[in-house]
């Protein structure tokens, strides 16, 4: 019986991750919008999770395996960054 | 049973991860967004990983999943970290 | 009403809806958040249409790299003009959104068409798989790449190193990036640098190993080597570096080579080029293309033509 409520529990969290893109699109920091990167980056995983087992394709397990090793790249690639008018974080080091 | 205990993991997982949309887009500050973000998805995942072991029942599949979650932990972890020392850094 | 519709209708109005704000959007940090979240969103796409070697592929490159590589360019971006980050309203809109229509409408008529089509008997997908079991390989996706197409997988290396070529000769000399977290001794990042770049390329091995029966390959392994070389840059255990050394230009033209032999080295013994040798040979004609990809991809993040060791 849980087999059919995969594809509900798919849509379910595609709605989730609708929604956690009004953080993306508000702010007001830079940070919130990281935030949702974050909230993307897992919500994926757990979507190609599912639907490795709904479409019986073992592959995607993979796919999740890649986004979950890489999601760092995103947020250190970001950090550091000057929010436009605030004193630069480069300064620190010495 | 096991399809009962699938069931279960599988809604509570889903919920959790909904907690955690709630709080990123209710809570008043980034760092409160931080938490609700980083605990409840990482318990949701977990939930759902388990609830997919279950359902799948091989070894192979259960290793797979744990390792996903533990790198999704790690993951989570350094990001938040990052996102909150920058933050605090623009706040000061 | 089917599951699989809404999905497939959820998953089209987030992509479409990232999209808008991607290219219409004000704010320029926005915009690249949006973008990152784009690609992930193809990833899930391409896992929904059973595609699992382009998620594979797109999952390491749409959402991690590029949206690393944006995310330094606009920080150099806004320390030169920090006015750029916010974008007046652009006043092509109107035209965007036509041609957005149009375009997308052309894509649905030919993709519609196709699926109604029945397919024929001597087409190239159905000739694919009548010819794979006789190369021993079960991923048709890598047959079609090394097997039966070799010559435009050869094509796509040189194009690759001549990609590496044209940005180096564009290249402002007088600046490198430089790793930001580098100064920030944070013992957490060492965990993760630890634990990532090594797991990393046992991933990257494995998908090697397992492209010629599953979804995997040279392509997708190569680029969770890049990924990985990404890793230790933006952490500032590589850094840039003026020069390169001899085994980073061997890296790079490796999988020219290997892709080369493995096309022309049948004509040695009088058979036409890109006969079947074998899975080694094909195994061997991979790891090659694999070194150079991660090399290649790392080196153009890197902006410089060389990498040395940051952690002294």
């Amino acid at each position: 019986m849980t087999e059919q409520l995969l594809p509900w529990a798919i849509v379910f969290l595609l709605l989730n991750l609708a929604a956690g893109l009004w953080r993306a699109w508000r702010g007001p920091t830079a940070g919130d919008r990281l935030l949702t990167t974050l909230l993307f980056g897992t919500t994926s995983v757990a979507l190609l999770l599912l639907m490795a087992e709904w479409m019986a394709l073992p592959g995607i397990r993979h796919v999740a395996l890649m986004l979950v090793l890489l999601a760092t790249i995103i947020s250190l690639a970001f950090f550091g960054m000057p929010e436009a008018g605030n004193r630069a974080r480069e300064s620190d080091d010495g | 049973m096991v399809d009962l205990i699938a069931l279960l993991l599988l809604l509570s997982g889903c919920f959790f991860i909904f907690a955690g949309t709630v709080g990123m887009l209710r809570l008043p500050d980034v760092f409160c967004r931080l938490h609700a973000m980083t605990k409840a998805d990482n318990l949701g995942l977990l939930l759902i990983c388990m609830a997919l072991a279950v359902m799948d029942g091989r070894l192979r599949t259960t290793l797979l999943l744990l390792l996903i979650w533990l790198l999704a932990l790690l993951a989570s972890t350094v990001s938040a970290h990052l996102i909150a020392r920058h933050a605090r850094g623009q706040s000061q | 009403m089917n599951v699989g519709l809404l999905i497939d209708l959820l998953l089209g109005l987030i992509l479409v809806g990232l999209a808008v704000q991607v290219v219409l959007g004000r704010q320029l940090f926005r915009s690249i958040v949006f973008y990152v979240a784009f690609g992930l969103a193809m990833a899930l796409v391409w896992a929904r249409l059973g595609a699992v070697d382009l998620a594979l592929a797109d999952a390491a490159l749409g959402a991690g790299l590029t949206g690393a590589l944006m995310l330094a360019a606009f920080r150099r971006l806004i320390k030169l003009d920090p006015a750029q980050a916010v974008t007046s309203g652009s006043a092509h809109t109107a035209l965007a959104l036509l041609i957005a229509v149009l375009a997308a409408g052309m894509v649905a008529t030919i993709g519609l068409t196709a699926m109604a089509l029945e397919s024929q008997p001597g087409a190239a997908g159905v000739a694919v798989f009548e010819a794979l079991p006789a190369t021993g390989l079960g991923n048709p996706v890598t047959g079609v790449l090394l097997a039966w197409r070799g010559f435009d997988t050869l094509v796509e290396m040189v194009v690759l190193l001549t990609a590496f070529l044209g940005a180096r000769v564009v290249a402002d000399e007088g600046w490198a990036p430089r790793s930001t977290v580098a100064s920030f001794d944070l013992p957490l990042l060492r965990t993760l640098v630890a634990a990532i770049v090594p797991l990393a390329s046992l991933i990257a091995l494995y998908l090697l190993w397992i492209g010629s029966d599953q979804p995997g390959g040279a392509f997708q392994a190569g680029s969770v080597l890049a990924a990985a070389g990404v890793l230790l840059l933006l952490t500032g255990q590589l850094l840039p570096a003026p020069t390169s050394s001899a085994w980073l230009r061997l890296g790079l033209v490796l999988g020219v080579a290997g892709i080369g032999l493995l096309v022309l080295l049948p004509m040695l013994s009088g058979r036409p080029p890109l006969a079947w040798l074998g899975r080694g040979a094909l195994l061997l004609a991979e790891s090659m293309m694999m070194v150079s990809i991660g090399c290649t991809l790392t080196l153009m993040f890197a902006g410089a033509p060389g990498l040395k060791d940051g952690t002294r």
